[in-house]
């Protein structure tokens, strides 16, 4: 077979027939495949082993392809998944499109169509492979934005700032997001006090260790916690300070502005 | 994001579907407070949420308190890996009952 890709595989299906049929084709294809009929049992198979392509059904018992999907991607963000699903599941298959699948099929199973789709997650993985090279060569880039201060606006950085997380090569991507989604937030809802007039500015910074953000808006500020000894409310139940808690917990370093208006959050290269 | 509302044996079901967090302020805090109202005994489903922010772990946990307040509960079911992680880094794994599957929440609080 010149020319064609071959990887390790993962499929899962709770049809024993499917699992043979696609086992056997892709081993004959000269892909390492490990067939699982338990969703559960796939996912610590998934975190235990390294795979390049997962296939996966969509209506199972327990876990159904689009919790697969998510689970997998939390993992692994990049890593292409084929759902494999009845004719005429438009739904569900936009859904898992939107969850970050790669691809799908119908059944019943099209061997040329499973060769052509593994052969394009191949090729795609190769090409993010050879983006993620690209870092070695950054010293740095940087991005700024200045936002109108409105929280509609989050979803549009946290896309870009995914999207160059991917580029650059880092997979602590939704630690990332969850802290520039806490402090976007804290700057449009408390620093400049949903404030439709005031802008946030957010910049994020590549380097070859590490990712900067910082956020900046245009309120008075507030006094700067000690966050060397920053720890949640010893009631649960008290809703102030999660929001930089978890900041805390999932950057390596952050850091305040004598005012308070702006923060600076990193977090290195795995 | 969307937010489903079901009934079962009593028990409100809420059904919190999409990744637009940024965009879900006070409505569900004031949805749930309606709610206890005619029940105490709440399910959220987290399902279809992708992502979470400490706006919607601090609803969960002032209606957690609210409900055990009126001597009923709140369950939380279907939570992904990434969110129990979250859930445990600010402790509200501590306080709050989470499940994976709804009919054990269900039997769950038709105990209380």
């Amino acid at each position: 077979m010149p020319n064609r890709m071959t990887g390790s595989i993962l499929v899962i299906d709770d049809d024993e027939s499917i699992l043979r049929l696609l086992s056997k084709f892709l081993k004959s294809e000269g892909h390492n495949v490990v067939a699982e009929i338990n969703g559960n049992t796939a996912l610590e198979i998934f975190k235990a082993q390294k795979f390049d392509a997962v296939i996966t059904d969509m209506y199972m018992p327990e876990l159904d392809g689009l919790d697969i999907i998510r689970n997998i991607k939390d993992i692994n963000q990049s890593i292409p998944i084929i759902v494999l699903t009845a004719a005429g599941s438009i739904t569900n298959v936009v859904q898992s499109l939107k969850l970050g699948a790669f691809n799908y099929m119908t059944k019943p199973v099209n061997i040329n169509e499973v060769r052509e789709i593994i052969q394009k997650a191949f090729l795609t993985n190769a090409a993010s492979r050879q983006q993620k090279n690209f870092y070695t060569f950054l010293q740095s880039a940087v991005s700024v934005f200045k936002i109108k201060s409105a929280v509609e606006h989050l979803e549009e950085i946290s896309y870009y700032l995914n999207s160059m997380l991917v580029f650059y090569g880092f997979s602590s991507n939704w630690q990332i997001q969850l802290a520039l989604t806490e402090a976007f937030t804290n700057a449009v809802c408390h620093g400049n006090g949903s404030d439709p007039d005031k802008f946030v500015t957010c910049e994020i910074a590549f380097g070859r260790d590490d990712v900067k953000i910082t956020i900046e808006d245009e309120g008075p500020g507030f006094k700067v916690p000690d966050l060397k000894s920053y720890k949640l409310n010893d009631d649960i139940y008290a809703g102030s300070g999660r929001g930089i808690f978890l900041i805390n917990s999932y950057m390596d370093s952050i850091e305040f502005n004598e005012k308070g208006n702006r923060i600076t959050m990193s977090k290195k290269r795995d | 994001m969307s937010l489903k509302t079901r009934n079962k044996d009593g028990i409100l079901i809420f059904d919190i579907d999409g990744d637009d967090l940024a965009t879900f302020k006070d409505d569900l805090r004031i949805i749930i407070e309606e709610a206890a109202k005619k029940t105490n005994k709440i399910i959220i489903n987290l399902k279809e949420l992708q992502n979470i922010n400490s706006h919607l772990i601090g609803v969960i946990s002032s209606s957690k308190r609210m409900l055990s307040g009126l001597h009923g509960d709140l369950v939380v079911i279907n939570a992904s890996e990434k969110i129990q992680n979250i859930f445990k880094v600010v402790h509200l794994d501590k306080i709050i009952k989470i499940t994976t599957s709804e009919s054990e929440a269900v039997s769950y609080l038709k105990k209380i």
